[in-house]
């Protein structure tokens, strides 16, 4: 059987705080006031294991988004705690450097994260 | 002590001799390869067409700090502004310049924007470059079969 990496993603992100600051993990947008927040989405998959002419096994790329209007870096952290303990592996050639919105006032950083996943 | 002796045939040494000499020219010839797969990559997958006036590839390049040669593939230079739009500026991270232009907007900050998303949600990521970077098998078969060709079939895969 082959597991919904959203379910997965989801579950991790039960109850996520920093800090004792809750942060909402959300798929793709978050419609919400308040920050900090995360959302994440997948960006790419890619064929990682054949045999036999037929795929055994592909790498899913997902981006997790952290959006601050503060220091945002426990969060990252913890986010990259959170999300190796669940079996995926962090890809710094596929993140982003530190970037800030002026308009917004939101730091911004994206982490990409490869989760491997059995056909 | 046992004593071991080879001796090479002239001819593989010449051969040696020659790819020695030809290193530079051969990892560039490979680079280059590597960056025009990556260049047609991007360049299929741009998420604003106009936007392929900005990409480059750079001359090929020698690295002081670890010896590396290396070939760039790049996005610069700008967008015209359509509509009413006058100039365009961004402001560093708090407390940074500005940096304000009339050019049209920068490339390389459209190309961000594209491949990672801002927090307003109209704009939703395309990422492109990181696809396209990603193309390993296609990367790596351009590089070897360039390594053939520029070494005079000395280097294989």
């Amino acid at each position: 059987m082959t597991e919904n990496i959203n379910e997965i993603i989801e579950s991790t992100f039960n109850g996520f705080s920093v800090g004792g600051t809750e942060i909402p993990v959300r798929f793709m947008y978050y419609f919400g006031h308040g920050e900090p927040y995360v959302v994440y989405s997948q960006a790419d998959a890619d064929s990682s294991l054949s045999g036999d002419n037929e795929l055994l096994a592909y790498a899913e790329y997902y981006d997790f988004d952290v959006y601050s209007k503060g220091n945002f870096l426990p969060i990252v952290e913890a986010v990259k705690a959170k999300l190796i303990a669940a079996g995926f592996f962090f890809e710094p050639s596929r993140s982003s450097e530190d970037m800030y919105e002026p308009d917004t006032g939101y730091f911004h950083k994206t982490l990409n994260f490869q989760y491997l996943k059995g056909v | 002590m046992a004593k071991f002796m080879l001796e090479l045939p002239t001819a593989d040494m010449k051969d040696f001799e020659k790819i020695l000499k030809n290193t530079d020219d051969i990892f560039g010839a490979m680079t280059r390869a590597g960056a025009q797969v990556v260049r047609d990559e991007i360049a299929g997958r741009l998420p604003k067409a106009e936007m392929i006036r900005g990409l480059r590839i750079s001359r090929t390049y020698r690295t002081p700090s670890d010896g590396g040669i290396n070939t760039k593939v790049y996005i610069s230079g700008y967008l015209p502004f359509k509509g009413n739009r006058k100039y365009f500026a961004r402001r560093g991270k708090q407390g940074g310049k500005v940096y304000k232009t009339t050019e049209g907007v920068p490339l390389d900050f459209l190309a961000n924007l594209y491949e990672y998303g801002r927090s307003d949600p109209k704009w939703q990521k395309k990422p492109f470059l990181r696809k396209s970077f990603g193309q390993k098998d296609k990367i790596e078969k351009a590089m070897l079969e360039e390594q053939k060709k520029a070494s005079g079939g000395l280097l294989s895969d």
